[in-house]
């Protein structure tokens, strides 16, 4: 009884927000038991704005709001450089990517993104291509689903005391449940309260260091001359203000690439430009994405350097050794159990919709992609198989969750590695270069998985200076040039032109030629 | 903060507001065409699950 007096409040809104999104499920479930393109894709007819704050919410994730907010914690406000790359990035997905896409899927009748690459490229390693890709992101997704819900599970263990196990089964099985009953509706709509959630929450929280110490004249005097230290010992004096003094800008540039292209490259981002409804939604889109994303990096990409003015000497010698904590940290010290309740509702929001999106990709890869494909079923049975795939894989992944192996923090970010390397040669190739192969495209994605996997096990941590250059630079410099020499060298094997006459309409685009 | 740190948060802000303005005076098109009878068609059907094409 002294628990629920205690928390009351901040579980009272917990249960709303889980209960509204159960509802959302509900609500489409009948809609989306209708066929594939319903189930897949919401028969692409969701507005502009959904899919804007769907694309932010789920590109978005507790990684964002707790592990990007509390690395900040010991790199200082430069650390919001990295937002300028997730910002660049998403600009470019929106305007390069997106209306193309969109139109060319519709086009092909396209479904998922490994479909995309099969129908595009029409060749004798299609099939292959689309099989590889699949597999891609079956094996690159379950580090990066694990890794969100331990995030969860860590943030209702530290604010709600529940334990990790039954908190991990919350999220994964509320989650799973909505998606399964809704599909795309429920995972878009969903999304979108999640991401108009978020994006308060970034905004509320930016503003507690500021409150607590009674301004930002007094914030920023107690961050600009510290005595607190680095992860060596060291007084950071004004290395929290100061231009990459306490982190190097290459370091910078490979976390802000490696998460960044992932919005030009990886399915769970993508697979939102395929239920636009119409030209004026992808307008919309275009101009509001990014200001979504960037009002929150603003907010969220230095926050761990502003707790510092809330900290002493003692909890800062701790903290620079748990960043992840920060945020928890900063929540607790504020006291307020609203603004707990609320912004513990955003940072759960924000693990959930990542993870819905990821769910539904991986069943379609695995019931579509590759079920389909080796042995064709009934539209009725894609569906119900795509619904026990989410299950079956969301119970592994519990699995995986609650006996997570070492290091699951960075493998996240390294899937992340892997999806821009592999996929972006044969997306943007497919989408834009009438020259491109699906020879090509097959190889440049195997060059960039195992590119990825050969930098970070091979050289990376054994040669001496390559620490801080991140896998996702060379990995995509070499996928990049095998798309390009393998196109150039099977320039026979290019698609009928019939067929690429219909994706790449001059009379309406140039730039493809 | 000196300059360049600050140049992180006014340039994410600079470049959402040049990118919608940018994006405002683009012609956006989406159309796609729904009726598909091109010889192509027939190879993805039988691993299209959007149409009912399959035994």
């Amino acid at each position: 009884m002294r628990y629920l007096a205690e928390n009351w409040l901040i579980l009272t809104m917990i249960l709303c927000y889980l209960l509204v999104c159960l509802s959302i499920g509900w609500y489409f479930k009948l809609r989306a038991n209708r066929g594939v393109s319903d189930f897949y894709l919401a028969r692409r007819e969701i507005p502009g704005w959904v899919i804007s704050l769907a694309f932010f919410s789920t590109f978005a994730s507790t990684n964002t709001f707790i592990g990007q907010a509390g690395n900040a914690f010991s790199a200082g406000l430069s650390w919001a450089w990295v937002g300028v790359f997730w910002t660049i990035f998403c600009i470019i997905s929106w305007l390069v990517l997106g209306p193309r896409l969109r139109r060319q899927t519709a086009t092909l009748q396209s479904v998922t993104i490994p479909d995309y690459l099969d129908f595009r490229y029409q060749s004798s390693l299609s099939k292959a291509l689309r099989i590889l890709s699949a597999f891609v992101i079956l094996s690159a997704t379950i580090w990066y689903m694990a890794g969100i819900a331990k995030g969860c599970a860590h943030l209702l263990s530290s604010v709600l005391e529940i334990p990790h196990f039954w908190g991990a089964f919350l999220i994964l099985a509320v989650t799973a449940v909505y998606t399964i009953w809704g599909g795309m509706y429920s995972v878009l709509w969903t999304d979108a309260i999640q991401g108009m959630l978020m994006f308060g929450v970034a905004i509320l929280m930016v503003l507690l260091p500021f409150i607590y110490v009674g301004g930002v004249d007094q914030l920023m005097a107690n961050i600009s001359d510290t005595t607190h230290v680095t992860r060596d010992g060291v007084p950071m004096g004004n290395g929290l203000v100061t231009f990459c003094s306490l982190v190097s800008f290459t370091y910078i540039l490979g976390i802000g690439l490696a998460v960044g292209m992932k919005q030009v490259a990886e399915p769970r981002c993508l697979i939102r430009f395929y239920s636009v409804d119409n030209a004026k939604g992808m307008k919309f889109a275009m101009i509001w994405t990014p200001v979504f994303l960037g009002i929150s990096l603003v907010c969220v990409m230095g926050l761990g350097a502003l707790v510092h003015g809330m900290t002493t000497e003692a909890e800062a010698a701790y903290l620079i050794h748990h960043t992840d904590e920060v945020v928890g940290f900063m929540l607790a010290k504020f006291g307020n159990p609203w603004i707990s309740g609320i912004c513990l509702a955003g940072l759960v929001a924000a693990g959930m919709s990542s993870l819905a999106s990821v769910m539904l990709i991986v069943g379609t890869a695995l019931i579509s992609d590759i079920w389909h494909v080796w042995r064709p079923m009934e539209e009725e049975q894609l569906v119900r198989r795509t619904q026990v795939a989410i299950l079956g894989y969301s119970v592994l992944v519990f699995l995986v969750t609650i006996f997570p192996p070492a290091g699951i923090v960075e493998l996240t970010a390294f899937s992340g590695a892997i999806f821009a390397a592999s996929f972006f040669p044969s997306i943007y190739g497919g989408l834009y270069l009438r020259w491109g192969t699906g020879q090509a495209a097959f190889w440049s994605m195997l060059v960039g998985m195992l590119g990825t996997l050969a930098w970070r096990f091979l050289f990376r941590f054994n040669i001496a200076g390559l620490k801080d250059v991140h896998e996702i630079i060379p990995a995509s410099i070499a996928a990049g040039l095998t798309y390009y020499v393998i196109s150039r060298a099977t320039s026979d094997k290019v698609p009928p032109a019939q067929h690429l006459d219909r994706l790449f309409p001059r009379d309406k685009s140039s730039a493809s030629d | 903060m000196d300059f360049l740190t600050g140049m992180a948060y006014w340039g994410i802000l600079a470049l959402v507001i040049v990118n919608a303005i940018l994006v405002a005076r683009m012609k956006v098109t989406i159309e796609d065409s729904d009726d598909d009878d091109s010889p192509d068609a027939q190879n993805r059907e039988c691993t299209n699950p959007s149409k009912r094409m399959c035994p």
